[in-house]
């Protein structure tokens, strides 16, 4: 589908898009003409990775592109110095506000790298947008009412997941400002992408603005998604679950793997609670908590969409700081509760 | 790089939202979006999904008309060479900064990079295509067996809330009662004298035990299909066993489970076990 031309062709050029639209055509008409519901002929394991990854897929789509919308707002539309102005100006007031700003956009972990990197592009820091990256996906109206839907409000799982991913936000907004230059975690392109548009005049026709940068951001995001899909959809079909499932006793090993299993499943944050609630009458609730305070900000699919943005060492920091955290506040939990 | 390539980025990632989300639609339109996710969660996909479609389109014509953003970032894994292209000129030899910047030692890494985002865009390609050309299917009997079928109990099943004493005084309408609630109810309860004889009728599908007995399975799908848990009940047959990932009807009453070393207690003993088609909502939730 991507059968652009290869010579070199005048920058006005229809015959790409064009065949973009013709492979997408050809291929709904497949979908429409061809039957319904059925099986492929696929071997089992085959057909069960397919349909995993395309399940992650249609769940996380709408997800990103809520996402991409609200940063092309924040990008675009919102005028300079609106948001600017009513946040604190010391460092560590601003970060924990805007660890709270999560509260007013319901998007889940996947929407909310490109919010970040819409929020960068603005001029936020790196260590602000990232406060806002871990904190959102835990203090967002959707996950707070998914979670008191699934566990209520009494009991401690859903104020240690709200204090939590609060706490360990800031934690994290904090490292990345004590570190010697913040944007060296930033991949270079994306760096120097942020130096170009900061400070630059907006440009004159915003829709048009608007339009390119849903090209930009779903050229960024969407490979970065299927890869997670696939990679969530990869370890579903290739370690059985059984094996993390069966030590849910242990107060110490049901916290890992818990954890573990939060990392491999990749669901969205708006919805985990649901699934951990199953999971509620075997395991301990410290375990339980860990698993929703680590599972929306390290997994695999949440994996390769950071990397669209940030560089490996980031990653290496953001997981041993949230594991060793949410590992913490889960034994502690087991223990005391 | 030249301006046609730059753009590869952009037509994969619009390419492939307009396909997803005009996929998801059908599937609403058709009635199999539950094929992969939670009910709960249509309208929100729907809404999202249509907005997709003219951002996307909308997209595409700005990238025709050479206004398009071509940052070099964008093939998913690590393509942190080009710059990036603003509105006026998309192309304008910002892919050399980069490579320059890095000097030598780059043109190994960079080779790295364009390997990864190729892998990345197939996978994109690939995943869309079959998403779009196979049928949509349920997940298989493999993985219920993976994923040990009942190794958690569901919380939300109704059977979890009615005092099983009832239930054998039919005070309780367990008509509507499926795979879910039954297995729930047998894990839970210590009393499973009051259930013995209970008649039921269940449909699941096929999970093959030990010799004269399956396994009638259901998944429970609390978000999209990758949470799938699958959940079942014991089925004792005179008859022959059907095959795996078979879907039937079970008709029969609550049965003492014969074989004792087993976890559940109590089983199907099957009256008939009638083969069907897979129903159009196979999974629970």
């Amino acid at each position: 589908m991507t059968s652009a031309p290869t010579r070199p062709v005048a920058t006005r050029s229809r015959t790409g898009p064009g065949l973009v639209l013709l492979a997408v055509v050809v291929l709904v008409g497949v979908r429409v003409l061809s039957p319904a519901v059925g099986a492929a002929g696929l071997p089992a394991v085959l057909q069960d990775f397919l349909t995993l990854a395309i399940s992650v897929v249609v769940e996380s789509l709408p997800f990103v592109v809520l996402g991409i919308v609200l940063s092309i707002v924040v990008e675009v539309w919102v005028p300079v110095g609106v948001l600017e102005k009513v946040l604190p100006q010391r460092p560590m007031p601003r970060r924990a506000v805007i660890s709270l700003i999560g509260m007013l956009f319901p998007v889940c972990e996947c929407g909310n790298v490109p919010l970040a990197r819409g929020l960068m592009l603005r001029g936020f820091t790196p260590a602000e947008a990232v406060t806002f990256l871990v904190a959102a996906p835990i203090l967002n109206p959707l996950v707070i009412v998914s979670t008191a839907q699934a566990f209520g409000w009494s009991g401690w799982i859903l104020p240690v997941r709200i204090v939590g991913g609060f706490v360990v936000a800031n934690l994290v907004g904090w490292i990345v400002a004590a570190h010697r230059r913040p944007a060296d975690l930033l991949l270079p392109a994306f760096e120097a992408r942020c130096r170009a548009t900061v400070g630059a005049p907006r440009a004159r026709n915003r829709w048009r603005e608007s339009a390119a940068q849903f090209g930009g951001e779903t050229a960024t995001m969407m490979p970065a998604l299927f890869v997670g899909a696939g990679l969530a959809a990869a370890i579903q079909v290739a370690v059985p679950r059984s094996t993390l499932v069966s030590i849910g006793a242990n107060p110490v090993l049901s916290v890992a793997a818990m954890m573990l299993l939060a990392m491999t499943v990749s669901l969205c944050s708006n919805v985990d609670a649901f699934f951990a609630l199953s999971f509620a009458s075997t395991f301990l609730p410290g375990s339980i908590t860990a698993f929703l305070i680590i599972g929306p900000i390290i997994d695999v699919k949440m994996i390769a969409l950071l990397r669209t943005t940030f560089r490996a060492r980031f990653l290496v920091l953001l997981a041993v700081v949230c594991v060793l955290f949410a590992a913490t506040v889960g034994l502690v939990m087991n223990v005391l509760v | 790089m030249s301006s046609s390539e730059s753009r590869l980025p952009s037509y994969l990632g619009l390419g492939s939202v307009l396909a997803v989300a005009l996929c998801t639609l059908w599937l609403a339109v058709s009635g199999h979006l539950d094929l992969y996710i939670n009910p709960r969660y249509a309208v929100f996909t729907i809404v999202l999904a249509a907005v997709a479609v003219p951002a996307a389109l909308a997209g595409l014509v700005v990238v025709a008309r050479g206004h398009g953003h071509t940052h070099g970032d964008d093939a998913g894994h690590g393509h942190d060479d080009a710059g990036h292209g603003d509105g006026a000129g998309p192309d304008a030899g910002h892919a050399h900064d980069g490579a320059g910047r890095r000097g030598d030692a780059g043109a190994g890494r960079r080779t790295v990079r364009v390997v990864l985002g190729g892998v990345a865009a197939l996978i994109t390609v690939g995943v869309t295509v079959a998403m779009l050309v196979l049928p949509p299917t349920t997940l298989s009997a493999r993985t219920a067996q993976q994923r040990s079928v009942d190794s958690a109990t569901l919380s939300n099943a109704s059977g979890s809330g009615a005092a099983v004493s009832l239930l054998g005084s039919a005070a309780v309408d367990t008509s509507e009662y499926g795979v879910k609630d039954w297995a729930a109810l047998i894990r839970q309860t210590t009393d499973t004298s009051a259930l013995v004889g209970k008649r039921v009728r269940l449909s699941g599908f096929v999970v093959p035990g030990a010799d004269g007995s399956f396994t009638l399975t259901r998944f429970v799908i609390s978000c999209c299909a990758v949470d799938a848990q699958p959940v079942g009940l014991g089925v004792v047959t005179d008859g022959p066993v059907p095959d795996e990932d078979q879907w039937v009807t079970v008709t029969g009453a609550l049965a003492a489970n014969p074989d004792q070393s087993s976890g559940a207690r109590l089983v199907i003993r099957a009256a008939s076990v009638r083969t069907i088609d897979r129903p159009s909502d196979p999974y629970e939730y």
